[in-house]
């Protein structure tokens, strides 16, 4: 059984959440790729919100979610879906606009990451394994993941002593 | 909030992503080494060990001090960080969505609840 909230980081390219939700799982999909309930949920931060979103989602569907700062300024996340098995797996690729204020998808900028999301039915809770990596593949995040361990315990020590 | 992507960072996942160079920076981990003794123990030739610690190196990722012929090298951790501040930014802001994303289900399932309970 996991625990509530919990946090692994296999390497330093990945980070891995995970929560038990209290909510079946056919729900739990529906709210996280729906757009209208997006623009409820989607808080980062305390003040922002969503004028923006949509989905589509089938493989080679694109997403985009526009969150705006109380301070005015505007992030804009868009993707493409990889994979999607409703209602307990999807995998798509998270990138941010440059400008990010239009109502249209707009120029990125940076690296390519990927999202996978799953929702494992637990009865009337859902276990929820949230993966954000910086590969912009499920192969090479997996070839990069394996005999990971070790290293960044090592790394840890050091870098926290500086 | 989410501002990433050096290309300092892209070398240092890059440098990481070879079994051999994970050793090697293992074996760092654990102090400071000479290049002969980093070879002995992968079986390989000082030039090929000397290919992979260029790499290490050129992503930053290692520090190379020369003692005469003597070539020692040395852990660096600052891309260390930098990885890790990529991971904490994102992790912030993905527990923030966690948890407004869970508060909402269980909203929305206490409003059925209620509907339920009024239509009945």
């Amino acid at each position: 059984m996991i625990m509530n909230n919990e946090l692994q980081k296999p390497d330093d390219a990945t980070l891995i959440l995970r929560r038990l939700l209290k909510a079946p799982q056919e729900l739990a999909f529906q709210v996280w790729t729906s757009a209208e309930h997006i623009q409820q949920w989607m808080r980062p931060e305390p003040g922002m919100e969503v004028p923006l979103a949509s989905m589509d989602l089938r493989v080679g569907g694109k997403f985009r979610i526009q969150m705006k700062a109380p301070d005015g300024e505007y992030y804009t996340a868009v993707g493409m879906f990889q994979e999607v098995k409703a209602p307990e797996r999807l995998v798509y690729t998270w990138d941010w606009e440059k400008d990010g204020s239009g109502a249209e998808f707009g120029e990125v900028e940076g690296k390519t990451s990927l999202v996978t999301v799953e929702f494992l039915n637990r009865g009337e809770r859902t276990e929820m394994v949230f993966t954000h990596t910086r590969f912009a593949t499920v192969e090479s995040r997996d070839s990069h993941a394996r005999g990971w361990g070790k290293i960044v315990e090592s790394f840890a020590g050091i870098v926290e002593k500086e | 909030m989410v501002e990433y992507s050096s290309k300092l960072l892209d070398r240092t996942f890059g440098a990481l992503a070879d079994p051999t160079r994970r050793r090697i920076l293992a074996q760092l981990a654990e102090g400071e080494e000479c290049v002969t003794d980093l070879a002995r123990p992968h079986r390989m030739s000082l030039a090929a060990v000397s290919k992979h610690l260029i790499v290490l190196e050129k992503a930053g990722l290692v520090r190379r001090r020369r003692n005469g012929r003597v070539h020692s090298l040395a852990l660096e951790a600052k891309p260390m960080r930098e990885a890790r501040a990529w991971i904490d930014r994102y992790r912030k802001f993905w527990e923030g969505n966690l948890d407004q994303f869970e508060k909402y289900l269980e909203q929305l399932q206490t409003k059925e609840t209620k509907q339920d309970d009024h239509e009945q």
